[in-house]
């Protein structure tokens, strides 16, 4: 295969299956399937806690084309984890401001603040390029021993045994046969192995259509443009529709039009009829060159269960939302940490098998608090009949002079960690509590010594399991235990006082939090929390 | 906790329901349609309360439903 229609960032070395020599077919404790940002980082995630990985990809390159850009602080703090947090932020360009307009007026409806909650390590949003991403994934990846990318490796075929699966490889030199204890499907919302399992992917499928231009700026216009999220309702040069414009490192922007159910999208895509809504939106002077021109449509749907015996499907492959909140890459990072640190204890034996059962249960909720959002932000900036159309209208023009009709607007909400409520993981509290996170909730971030630039929390919590011990001294257990001053504002976000204690799973949930723990609470909660309970 | 108010609790309504009819008299549909639609966007945000708001809509749709059962093509 040579894909010679995607546009590529970086090519790959393919490299010949040992097993193409061999009789016997190779056993490998897990496969990921994918090197999409999902794949790459549930790989990572493993290496690093010492696994023997094997990726499966069928491109041998990473893709150029328009995908993810938009990387929120949850994705961000895994990064972090996994080592190339700061390449990425120093690459990415942060934004805070988000503009909305409305038809040809020139003063913006709305303005809103991204500005995140001060205090914390990373920021609330970085606009990065999805194959930026990648790169770093690999580039670190390539660094370990125990990790073997098969670039060019594309799965035919999949078989469920009793032991694990077996999969059917294609390569330029032939086919090949391959067992593993588990797979990790990563391969996107195409899924070659839903398919062959005969899974289902139900949901709604938005009749629309979205022309994005990723385009460079050259000259003056790049300096003069200041980083901020443009969003128009109903402007003169995509009447009807809605447009979008996001900055992006490079001097590359992300400009994207609404264009409607109709269209004939080969001839969308020329250059000469891309031109107008570029200059529509930037201005006759504006000179320019083209990244990239795509048209997509969208979907919102999942599949009905994420965990099939020893095959666990993860990112795309699983679930798909309109691009709108930029919640596709971010909800399948959050899936690859979910399921890493339990593959991780199931696989040492550590805990029972039936912890993967909770990453169904808990990436679930992820995938459906995002597609409801999607398709309610879709449904804003697409009325589908006169009613919602007379709903969007005048939530619009009274925003213009009221304060009170602001909220209303939706141009996407953007994406959040998910909590997880009534997770069969968490232990519920006790105490009273007048505040902090809850347990299913993501631990919030904070300086441990009230000093602005070091001693991060969520540094400090790693991908183990750790007790957070404000003042006092921690109940024993074998736990690793954080030690945190009852003065800090980390005591304070946790709203804890002398002597409380919180339980933080390696994903950075809080599992349980007590006022005054016993070793014994600290014990049964650990139990719960690894699926042992 | 807040709760919708399903007895009298205003005057004037009379001099109310006449404004409201006012404001539609030129008749356009699309018109009336935005209209209304800010009347409840304001109202609303002038109830203050997600719960009794919840339960004026649950309201209207029984209401509707008892008088005007959806037919079973719908
Ligand atoms: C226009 C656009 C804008 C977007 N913007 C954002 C955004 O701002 N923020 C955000 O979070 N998300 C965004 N997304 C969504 C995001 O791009 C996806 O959610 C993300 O790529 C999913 O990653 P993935 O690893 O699950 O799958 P993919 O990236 O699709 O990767 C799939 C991988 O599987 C491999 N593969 C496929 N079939 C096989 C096979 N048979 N055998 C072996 N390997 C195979 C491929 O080689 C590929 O490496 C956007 C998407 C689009 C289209």
């Amino acid at each position: 295969m040579t894909f010679s229609d995607i546009p590529k960032f970086k090519l790959k070395e393919y490299s010949k299956a040992p097993e193409l020599s061999s009789k016997t077919i190779a056993h490998k404790p897990v496969i990921i399937v994918g090197s999409g940002p999902v794949g790459l980082a549930a790989a990572l995630d493993l290496a690093q806690k010492g696994h023997e990985v094997t990726i499966l990809t069928a491109f041998d390159f990473i893709a150029l084309g328009s995908k993810a850009i938009c990387f929120a602080k949850q994705s961000l703090d895994i990064f972090d984890r996994l080592g190339i947090g700061e390449r990425i932020i120093e690459k990415g360009v942060i934004w805070n401001i988000g503009k909305l307009f409305w038809k040809d007026q020139t003063n913006p409806v709305f303005q809103f603040d991204m500005l995140p909650v001060t205090n914390q390590k990373n920021p609330g949003f970085v606009n990065i390029q999805q194959y930026y991403v990648e790169d770093y994934l690999v580039d670190a990846l390539e660094d370990m021993d125990n990790v073997d990318i098969r670039w060019g490796h594309s799965i035919s075929d999949i078989e469920v045994r009793n032991d694990g699966a077996r999969l059917d490889v294609d390569t330029r030199d032939g086919s090949y046969q391959i067992d593993a204890d588990y797979v990790l499907a990563c391969d996107g919302f195409r899924s070659k192995i839903r398919d062959s399992m005969g899974l289902d992917f139900e949901g709604r499928i938005f009749e629309d259509n979205f022309l994005i231009a990723d385009i460079k700026f050259k000259g003056k216009a790049a300096e003069q443009r200041p980083s901020e999220r443009w969003f128009w309702f109903d402007p003169p040069f995509c009447p009807g529709g809605t447009a979008l414009l996001h900055k992006q490192p490079d001097d590359v922007w992300r400009l994207d039009f609404q264009l409607g159910w109709d269209i004939d999208r080969e001839a969308v895509l020329k250059p000469e009829n891309v031109e107008p809504y570029v200059k529509g939106m930037l201005g006759d002077d504006i000179e320019f060159e083209r990244e990239w021109y795509s048209v997509y449509t969208f979907q919102c749907r999942r599949m009905n269960r994420f965990v099939h015996g020893p095959v666990i499907f993860v990112g795309d492959s699983a679930h798909l939302v309109s691009p709108f909140g930029a919640r596709g890459a971010n909800g399948g990072l959050s899936d690859a940490e979910n399921i890493a640190w339990k593959l991780d204890l199931v696989m040492r034996g550590i805990a029972p098998r039936s912890l993967i059962e909770s990453y169904n249960d808990e990436r679930i909720m992820g995938a459906d608090e995002n597609i409801r959002n999607s398709s309610r932000s879709t449904d804003f900036m697409s009325p589908k009949n006169e009613q919602s159309l007379a709903f969007r209208n005048a939530v619009l023009e009274l925003s213009n002079d009221y304060s009170f009709a602001r909220p209303f607007i939706n141009s996407g909400r953007l994406s959040t960690p998910t909590p997880y409520h009534d997770s069969p993981l968490s232990t519920v509290d006790n105490d009273e509590w007048d505040g902090g996170p809850k347990p299913g909730f993501p631990c919030v971030d904070a300086p441990v010594n009230d000093n602005e630039d070091s001693n991060w929390l969520l540094e400090k919590l790693g991908n183990d399991f750790k007790l957070l011990q404000f003042g006092g001294k921690a109940p024993e257990s074998d736990l690793d235990v954080i030690n945190i001053p009852i003065d800090s504002l980390a005591a304070q976000r946790y709203d804890a006082h002398h002597g409380a204690t919180y339980l933080i799973r390696p994903d950075q949930v809080v599992a349980a939090r007590w006022k005054e723990a016993q070793a014994d609470d600290i014990n049964g909660a650990y139990q719960r929390a690894i699926g042992a309970a | 906790m807040d709760k919708f108010n399903d007895t009298v609790n205003i005057s004037g309504h009379d001099d109310i329901y006449q404004m409201i009819v006012d404001l539609h008299a030129d008749g356009n549909e699309e018109k009336s349609q935005k209209i209304n639609a800010k009347l409840i966007i304001a109202m609303i945000n002038q109830i203050g309360s997600e719960q009794i708001v919840k339960e004026i809509i649950e309201m209207v749709r029984l209401n509707e439903e008892k008088y005007n059962p959806r037919s079973s093509t719908h």
